[in-house]
C-alpha cells in the first residue's frame, strides 16, 4: 500500500505537469514585448549586419496577434559596410500554430520600411561591395515574411527566437542596393496580460498555485 | 365592409412595421470604421519594371454589402538599376460584396473594388557623367489622375480584424512618363535612361497593383 501511495506521490509533478500541458498559456490580452541584440545576413551581398531589435505584441485571439517590430542599425563588417543608416520599422500580423502548453511557434507577414543611407565614398575603401554615395536619407518599402516560437517560462519572462526574411531595395542616386536579407534575434522577453478588466503579470483566471 | 377597408388601408404600414427589423440587421455594419496598413506591389506596367510600396488606409462601411477604402500608398520602383520611380497614389475607392458580407472569424469575403486616385510621379536617373564632364541627374514629375478596377477579398481572422488581398489594374488619365535605355555609351555624356513627359491625355497603359492590407475594426460611426 505504501508502496503505491509513494509511487503516485512520485507521479504528481507529472500529472500536474501533463495539466498545465493541455492548456495553451499564450491567449486573448497577452502583451508582450522584447528589445535585443540582431543579426543580419544581407543575402544578395553578403556580410553580417549587427542591429538593436526590439518588438511588442498583442495577441488578439490565441492563435492571431498583431506585432511591431524595429531595427536600429548598429553597424556591419564583411563586404557589405556601406550604409552608413539602414534602420527598419514592421507591422504585421502572427498566426500562432495551436499547441498545447507553454510552447507558441508562430508564421506571420510584416510589410515595413528602411530608412537607409549610403557611406560617403570618401570613407569607402577598395573592398566595399560598390561606391557610395552622398545622397540624403531615404525611406525605402520593405516586405517580409518570419517564423519563430515563444517559451513561456514563467507569468513574467519568456525565451523566444525570431527569423525574419525581408525584400527591398535602397534608392539613392547609384544603382539600387538589394536590402533582401535574413534577420535573426533570440533572448529573454516579457509579457503582461492586458484584457478591459485585467492587467497584471498573472494570466486571468490562473492563482499563485498555478505559478 | 367599412372595417376591412380600413384594414386593407392599414395592411402596408403592417408589412413596414414586419419589415423594420430586417432593415436594421441589413444596415447593421454600415457606419463601422475600420483602419490599416498597407502593402503594394507593382507587378508589372508596360515596362515590365515591379515596384514595391506601402502606405495606409481606412474604410467606413456605406452598408451591408457596401463598403469604402481611404488611402495612400508611397510605392518606389527599380528601373533596371539605370534610375528610379517615386509614386505616391492618394485615392479612394468603392468595393461591393457580391456574396455575402458577415463579418464573422474565418470567413472569405470577396469583393469587387473600383476607385480613383490622384497620381504623383517623379522619375529620375542615377548619377551620370555629363558632356561638361560633372555628375548630373535628369529627372521629371508629374501629378495626374488615375482609375482603377480589380477584384480582392477580406478573410476575417477575429470578428474584427482582417486582411485583405486584392489586385486591381490602374490606367492613368493624365500624362504619363515614359522612359527608355539610352543607345548612347555612358562615355559620350548621355544620361543612362531618356525621360520623356510629353504625352498627354488618356493613356490605357497602367500598371497591375497587388495589395495586401490589415484592418482593425476601432467604431461604429452609427451605434
Amino acid at each position: 500500500m505504501k508502496k503505491k501511495i509513494y509511487f503516485l506521490l512520485i507521479c504528481l509533478p507529472f500529472l500536474s505537469f501533463s495539466q498545465e500541458a493541455n492548456k495553451r498559456y499564450a491567449d486573448y490580452g497577452l502583451l508582450r514585448m522584447q528589445g535585443n541584440i540582431a543579426i543580419g545576413t544581407p543575402t544578395k551581398i553578403g556580410g553580417t549586419n549587427i542591429y538593436l531589435g526590439g518588438d511588442l505584441e498583442y495577441y488578439l485571439k490565441d492563435n492571431i496577434s498583431i506585432r511591431g517590430d524595429f531595427y536600429y542599425f548598429l553597424g556591419s563588417f564583411g563586404s557589405t559596410d556601406v550604409f552608413k543608416q539602414n534602420h527598419s520599422g514592421y507591422l504585421g500580423a502572427m498566426y500562432h500554430i495551436p499547441t498545447n502548453g507553454h510552447f507558441d511557434p508562430y508564421v506571420g507577414i510584416q510589410p515595413g520600411y528602411v530608412i537607409s543611407q549610403l557611406k560617403n565614398p570618401d570613407v569607402m575603401t577598395s573592398d566595399d561591395y560598390r561606391a557610395g554615395s552622398n545622397f540624403p536619407v531615404t525611406v525605402n518599402p520593405l516586405f517580409s515574411a518570419c517564423a519563430g516560437f515563444n517559451y513561456y517560462a514563467n507569468r513574467f519572462f519568456h525565451l523566444f527566437m525570431h527569423v525574419k526574411y525581408q525584400t527591398g531595395k535602397h534608392y539613392s542616386d547609384i544603382e539600387t542596393i538589394p536590402l533582401n536579407e535574413v534577420k535573426i534575434a533570440f533572448g529573454l522577453a516579457y509579457m503582461i496580460w492586458w484584457r478591459k478588466d485585467h492587467f497584471a503579470f498573472r494570466k486571468p483566471g490562473m492563482t499563485k498555485k498555478d505559478d | 365592409m367599412k372595417k376591412i377597408v380600413f384594414l386593407f388601408l392599414l395592411l402596408p404600414f403592417l408589412i413596414s412595421a414586419q419589415e423594420a427589423p430586417a432593415e436594421e440587421k441589413i444596415n447593421g455594419p454600415a457606419g463601422q470604421f475600420s483602419l490599416g496598413m498597407r502593402s503594394t506591389i507593382s507587378l508589372f506596367d508596360h515596362q515590365s519594371y515591379q515596384g514595391l510600396g506601402y502606405g495606409g488606409q481606412f474604410r467606413i462601411r456605406a452598408g451591408k454589402r457596401l463598403n469604402t477604402e481611404w488611402y495612400a500608398d508611397y510605392i518606389k520602383t527599380d528601373i533596371g538599376g539605370l534610375g528610379q520611380r517615386e509614386t505616391v497614389h492618394i485615392g479612394w475607392s468603392v468595393m461591393f460584396y457580391p456574396l455575402g458580407s458577415e463579418i464573422k472569424k474565418g470567413a472569405f469575403t470577396p469583393y469587387f473594388i473600383t476607385g480613383h486616385c490622384f497620381d504623383y510621379a517623379n522619375v529620375s536617373t542615377i548619377n551620370y557623367i555629363n558632356k561638361e564632364g560633372v555628375y548630373d541627374s535628369d529627372w521629371e514629375e508629374r501629378w495626374s489622375s488615375a482609375v482603377q478596377i480589380g477584384l480582392g477579398t477580406n478573410y476575417n481572422l477575429t470578428d474584427r480584424f482582417d486582411v485583405s488581398l486584392s489586385a486591381q489594374y490602374m490606367s492613368h488619365l493624365g500624362n504619363d512618363i515614359h522612359v527608355k535605355k539610352s543607345s548612347l555609351s555612358s562615355s559620350e555624356g548621355s544620361p543612362p535612361l531618356i525621360i520623356d513627359s510629353s504625352s498627354k491625355g488618356v493613356n490605357l497603359e497602367g500598371h497591375l497593383l497587388m495589395t495586401f492590407s490589415m484592418n482593425v475594426m476601432l467604431f461604429d460611426f452609427i451605434q
